[in-house]
């Protein structure tokens, strides 16, 4: 066994039949204690909650075995850190395929299809699912307080198509991907093509907020854990009648898996993040435009337009502006078309701030921080897809504070925490 | 089954015998450590020398005690057999 005092072994016994063919009739090894595998070890939960919790989820797996074998006073003979590695493995898949399992029996529970769409006898009722959103009084006071830009009116901000939804009646998911080195399985030459280009291994991480509780889920692509996503809004029974509001940074293909995702229900929205907003402005007039004062002067009326949800102003203001002035047509028109696209998912930032709804995807970002990227990015590593996949999934166990409860049950609550 | 006491003494006293290195394993699942008149009066020494020759006797002694639980139960299970 590898537990909290050391790596030791212990003779187990059994009673065999030696009037016949020599059959164990009862083995200790099996019968009494868990059951392993070859050379495997058992884990105790001390050990587990040593070296994964305060462990390899923040250093790596040579620190943390160095760490764990001096404080036991095992420096010899102690856990090598692969052996860490595979248990850490081991116990991420753990952890995948039960949720994996879990999800698909809640989603068959509730009539829903594998792939996810409703076949049940509330088809109807949610296809017409509407929104309860805060009062037009309410909103109007907002719009009010705001300093609206030259030539608009508080009018033009109340059209903006996105909704003020009512906080009480919708849940805050905030999701997306991020992507670490991958690990070659084998040397590459220099001379091949391949070895120069960069392979990433993808983590989608979603973060769920409602009525002061939350969770967070990861899997291996945005299907998966929209999957996981939409068991886990089962689970904790907020599907009915709220709406689900998704803060994403505008990534194509991430929007499109949600609306395909949640195609049966029609009390959906997603709100484009402004800080991404803003990037992809700066970062496409910066190619289109000659310089960057005449950059910065365009942005400066630009961005109180997008502020304000004014989204046809401000793809006026860039289809107006002096063709002298552009030096790369085709990135403005991709700037034009991407606001274009967006254009349902831009809301009313400045009401919305007024009416202390969100406007951001930064607790989703800070959640690839604290899940991946703080221990798989920035350091040299690379990893494979599993190895990155099942280390990330021990992290998310720890922040939603189910790690006592997985390694001693090997279950999960899937349900919000109180935040 | 019967409940079990888990009784734990560390005791240092004055020995005789010549400093080693490491824990030893002396008799009855007891482990011994000697160390140097300057080692004993040393408060990171000490606490050193006690934790080195601790964790031994703890792996020692949930070793022996998991083999007599699986020992009693083979036998219990023989024993039903005949």
């Amino acid at each position: 066994m590898d537990g909290e005092v050391g790596r030791f072994e212990f003779q187990t016994h059994s009673v065999v039949n030696d009037e016949e063919d020599k059959k164990d009739l009862f083995d200790t090894s099996v019968s009494l204690f868990p059951v392993l595998r070859g050379n495997e070890y058992y884990r105790t939960v001390g050990f587990k909650e040593i070296a994964y919790i305060y462990g390899d989820t923040q250093i790596s797996f040579r620190k943390t075995t160095d760490g764990i074998n001096r404080v036991r006073y095992q420096q010899e003979n102690g856990t090598p850190h692969r052996t860490l590695h595979d248990g850490t493995e081991r116990e991420g898949a753990g952890i995948i395929k039960y949720l994996d399992r879990t999800s698909e029996c809640i989603l068959r529970q509730n009539e829903f299809s594998e792939d996810g769409l409703y076949e049940g006898a509330k088809a109807e009722h949610f296809s017409k699912n509407e929104p309860i959103c805060l009062t037009k009084e309410e909103i109007a006071e907002a719009a009010n307080l705001c300093c609206c830009p030259a030539g608009y009116t508080e009018n033009d901000l109340l059209n903006n198509p996105v909704i003020y939804e009512n906080q009480v009646h919708s849940v805050d998911i905030s999701i997306d991907d991020v992507v670490v080195k991958k690990q070659e399985e084998a040397r590459i030459g220099n001379n091949s093509s391949d070895a120069k280009k960069r392979k990433y291994v993808h983590n989608t991480v979603a973060h769920i907020l409602h009525a002061g509780g939350k969770y967070t889920l990861n899997g291996f692509n945005t299907i998966i854990t929209l999957r996981y996503l939409l068991a886990f809004l089962l689970n904790n029974g907020i599907v009915d009648d709220k709406r689900f509001q998704f803060f994403t940074d505008g990534h194509k293909a991430l929007n499109n898996c949600i609306f395909k995702a949640f195609s049966w229900n029609n009390n959906v929205g997603l709100i484009l993040d402004w800080y991404h907003l803003q990037k992809k402005c700066k970062e496409k007039l910066s190619m289109a435009m000659n310089g960057r004062v005449i950059r910065n002067e365009l942005l400066r009326d630009l961005m109180p337009l997008l502020w304000h949800g004014l989204t046809q102003g401000a793809i006026d203001l860039l289809k107006n502006t002096d063709a002298s002035l552009i030096k790369n047509k085709k990135r403005m028109a991709e700037l034009i078309e991407y606001l274009e696209r967006n254009r349902q998912h831009i809301p009313c930032y400045a009401v919305r701030k007024k009416l202390g709804l969100r406007n951001s995807s930064a607790i989703g970002e800070k959640m690839n921080h604290l899940i991946v990227s703080e221990r798989q990015k920035h350091n040299g590593m690379s990893w494979s897809k599993k190895g990155s996949m099942h280390l990330a999934a021990i992290t998310v166990i720890k922040r939603n504070n189910e790690s006592k409860k997985w390694f001693e049950d090997k279950e999960l609550d899937f349900k919000l925490k109180a935040a | 089954m019967s409940d079990f006491d888990i009784i734990v003494n560390v005791a240092i006293v004055e020995s005789n015998n010549s400093v080693n290195t490491g824990p030893e394993k002396i008799n009855d699942g007891k482990f011994s450590m000697t160390i140097s008149q300057t080692d004993s009066i040393s408060i990171d020494n000490c606490e050193k020398a006690v934790l080195r020759t601790a964790y031994p006797t703890i792996r020692d002694a949930i070793s022996k005690h998991l083999e007599e639980q699986s020992k009693k139960k083979s036998l219990k299970k023989q024993n039903r057999k005949k």
